[in-house]
């Protein structure tokens, strides 16, 4: 539970090596880079071009990748597997364009209703002619047919057809027999096309050749199928896998997050006179301190003088900070970063509204039997899906409040909207067992217990403001603004008890006097900052008007009830309409029944689960957080490369070398 | 069934209807603006999110105080109660104000968070800020609940 402030941190290299330190920087998850107080002017020529050129590599290949659907993968990278990305870069780059070119063609006929058959009405005239030629059964296997229509002087027709007659591949039709010419058909199937051509290329002196055409001798294709054929067109060549692209698509992605991050390197700006000159530069900017070790590293690895500073950062209204809890509070600070991260001297909200946030959802949704089913769902994705990042962590607060609602819906006997009373057996008996209470029948009692809870956040809230004064060493500030309001609310819940339970006669004698003192010690203390000490009292007491302010925000959490009620509402009338629709003996009836049951079921699930959170999380944004908490903070936004189907090894300094090493083989 | 049930109900149906409506028109100015304010920024989402649900509360409250005449008057048990005209009169008025009071500030505090999402366009970091705004306009809602159950409350059938 803490705030980390960030430093900012120096980086001092050669030029030459910029696109590698750049690369490496996009690697580091918690490095935010500053403009430059010099911009770096050589090192910004051609970068411009460099960025469109990648952009639209990458933006081809996504649509390659995209048109296989290929579902992302965690490719192990090694060296070896980068070099052959990049070594192969040009052709691969080449042929990818050639796929993206043939993706759009599929796409514009897709688009295109008008497409037909390329065949005119005169081809098909021939193909039904071909039909009634009485060709060869082989010819017929074929699906296109070779046809070449040719003319000879019928004096060297004998001749012709003798030479015919040796090949058996091609079939000789007569068209037609005219004084001086005849008009032959040769065909073949487009397999052996090879032997009319040879035929012909023989005996050209004696043929001419009036015409040539590809036939399908089957009906021409449709719409539907030209476009299946173009598809099948377009494929990875085998020369190299997909995978590789995919390889090659995250490097080139890296290099175009390194050449974005060029803007950032700027001239040195130091006074070391060893490294002065035009021969190194720097970058600067917001360093997490958890991966100071990983910078250090880098500048190790680096060639030349490289030098790593730190500037002075802290006297800076816009200093970087983040949160740093354990695994178990982590899923909180996604209702923190709803209002912004804590600035540097603020307390960290996220594990101070842990245990009312989940009771809070738990008691609001209040459904055992979803309760039940919410945490068998999540923890089946959390364990067997493996999902990381923010939806893990948005998983594992679901999951929190789900065993909360399984606890307060056993309590107030939410299963599924069932009436208990209606279920026997030994199960019946133990869930009204742990039944404590009715919340229809005791609705004024409960809103009694939201309205108790909300005031013990409110005053949660004024201790957590207390403690923050005391955190900025305001020590007389802290007990006499919110530490007088401490006082005065906890003396007005104690006299209120007392009056109701009886406790005693001490407290019920002195209660007067108690609570004058009380109103005394706020009234000073709230007038504290007037320098007539005639106001102070009077000022101080006109901050009682803000007790308005404590008592609407604490009828706010009449909602607790509100929701809790709507959920087993809910519930139990989808289990009235599955029985009224579905309650028959037939077959049908039940599985009518058992379809309106799980999709209502499913609906209310997710009506409340959604409703419930917005207004709890409403609750500590609204209700809870303005005592103490502002989000002065900035979050570090880093300028960072998310691979998509290469995994990053855990071992960066192995992986930065990789890229260091490479960065000069690349696109030049 | 007396005529005094026939009011008290007419009250429970008010404060749901009205404090509905409210809950209704403010959501929907404030999803609308939420929603120009995503297209732009898609990180603003939780920030749209959080501001579109400031005006279900007085549907919210409505409800509750829905509920609580309905408990009153024995409608959720079963065991309707006998009132006179008087007594359901008293509980339909005593739920007015939550009923009214939800209606306009549910359609104020949209108005108000429409207005505000000019401050998450520019910064969806700030929504902390464009919520306060809009919770100022609730706090007569919140009164007027208050109000309703102490009357509701009050009344004995």
């Amino acid at each position: 539970m803490a705030v980390v402030a960030c430093d900012i941190y120096k980086l001092v290299f050669k030029k030459e090596n910029a696109l590698a330190v750049l690369k490496n920087i996009a690697l580091i998850k918690g490095f935010e880079p500053i403009e430059p107080v010099v911009e770096a002017h050589d090192i910004m020529r051609g970068v411009d071009w460099k960025i469109s050129k990648l952009r639209s590599e990458v933006a081809i290949i996504e649509k390659v990748i995209n048109y296989f659907k290929d579902k992302a993968s965690e490719i192990e990278i090694s060296p070896s597997v980068v070099e052959v990305a990049i070594n192969n870069y040009e052709s691969i780059i080449e042929k990818i364009e050639d796929i993206a070119m043939q993706i759009d063609l599929v796409r514009i006929d897709e688009s295109d209703s008008t497409i037909d058959s390329d065949l005119t009405d005169q081809d098909n005239e021939i193909l039904s002619e071909l039909e009634n030629l009485k060709l060869p059964d082989e010819l017929f296997s074929g699906e296109l047919i070779y046809q070449k229509i040719i003319r000879v002087e019928n004096s060297k027709l004998d001749f012709i057809n003798k030479e015919l007659s040796h090949i058996s591949q091609i079939n000789p039709k007569m068209i037609e027999r005219g004084k001086k010419y005849s008009t032959i058909m040769l065909i073949s199937i487009i397999g052996e096309a090879e032997f009319i051509d040879h035929f012909l290329g023989i005996n050209a002196s004696e043929i001419e050749v009036l015409e040539q055409k590809n036939f399908s001798r089957i009906q021409p294709l449709t719409v539907e199928e030209q476009i299946e054929n173009q598809k099948t067109k377009v494929k990875i060549p085998a020369k190299f896998k997909l995978e590789q692209v995919k390889v090659l698509y995250d490097v080139l992605r890296l290099e175009l997050v390194a050449y974005e991050n060029m803007y950032f390197v700027g001239e040195y700006t130091g006074d070391d006179a060893d490294i002065r000159g035009d021969k190194y530069v720097e970058i600067t900017g917001w360093t997490d301190p958890d991966i100071l070790p990983e910078l250090v590293e880098l500048k190790k690895s680096l060639a030349g003088k490289a030098e790593l500073v730190q500037l002075p950062a802290r006297h800076r209204s816009d200093v970087r900070t983040k949160m740093k809890n354990n695994k178990f509070m982590r899923p909180f600070e996604i209702i923190t970063q709803f209002m912004g991260v804590p600035g540097p001297n603020e307390l960290d909200p996220s594990p101070l509204l842990s245990i009312f946030f989940v009771v809070f959802f738990g008691f609001a949704l209040g459904d055992a039997g979803y309760g039940i089913l919410m945490t068998a769902v999540i923890t089946f994705i959390l364990y067997f899906k493996r999902p990381v990042g923010t939806i893990r962590e948005a998983l594992k607060l679901l999951l929190y409040c789900s065993i909360s609602t399984i606890f307060f819906g056993a309590l107030t006997g939410g299963w599924f909207g069932i009436n208990l009373e209606s279920v026997g057996g030994t199960l019946g008996q133990t869930l009204r067992d742990f039944k404590q209470i009715d919340l229809q029948s005791s609705i004024i009692l409960v809103l009694g217990m939201s309205l108790i809870a909300g005031f013990s956040q409110q005053l949660f809230g004024v201790f957590l403001e207390m403690v923050t004064y005391f955190k900025g060493r305001d020590y007389v500030g802290g007990l006499a603004g919110p530490g007088t309001w401490l006082l005065l609310l906890l003396t007005i819940c104690l006299l209120v008890f007392d009056r109701s339970f009886e406790t005693g006669n001490f407290l019920r004698n002195l209660q007067g006097e108690i609570m004058i003192l009380v109103l005394i010690l706020f009234a000073f203390g709230q007038g504290r900052k007037q320098k007539n000490i005639l106001l102070k009292p009077l000022v101080g007491l006109g901050s009682l008007f803000n007790l308005t302010g404590f008592l609407s925000n604490t009828l706010s959490y009449a909602r607790l009830l509100a929701l809790g009620l709507a959920t087993g509402v809910i519930a139990s009338v989808v289990n009235l309409i599955a029985g009224i629709i579905g309650g028959t003996d037939s077959i049908f009836g039940i599985i009518v029944m058992i379809f309106i049951l799980v999709i209502g079921h499913l609906f209310n699930i997710a009506l409340n689960v959604m409703g419930t959170f917005v207004n709890i999380i409403r609750l500590q944004l609204v209700e809870f957080f303005p005592r103490f908490y502002q989000a002065k903070g900035q979050a570090l936004e880093s300028k960072l490369f998310e691979p998509q189907f290469i995994k990053i090894p855990q071992n960066h300094g192995d992986f930065g070398a990789i890229f260091i090493n490479f960065s000069n083989l690349f696109i030049k | 069934m007396t005529i005094g049930i026939v009011f008290a109900t007419l009250g429970a149906a008010a404060a749901i209807v009205f404090g509905g409506i409210g809950s209704i028109v403010g959501t929907m100015y404030a999803a609308k603006s939420g929603a120009g304010v995503v297209a732009e920024k898609p990180k603003a989402f939780g920030a749209a999110l959080l501001t579109s649900a400031l005006p279900s509360s007085q549907g919210i409250y409505g409800f509750l105080a829905s509920i609580i005449i309905l408990q009153k008057i024995g409608m959720i048990s079963g065991n309707i109660v006998g009132i006179d005209l008087n007594v359901g009169l008293a509980i339909a008025f005593g739920a007015l104000p939550v009923a009214f009071l939800g209606l306009v500030s549910g359609v104020a505090q949209g108005k108000v968070i429409q207005a505000g999402s000019r401050i998450m366009a520019n910064n969806p970091s700030d929504v902390g800020k464009a919520v306060i705004l809009a919770v100022l306009v609730e706090s007569m809602a919140v009164f007027g609940l208050l109000l309703s159950i102490l009357v509701i409350n009050s009344i004995q059938v």
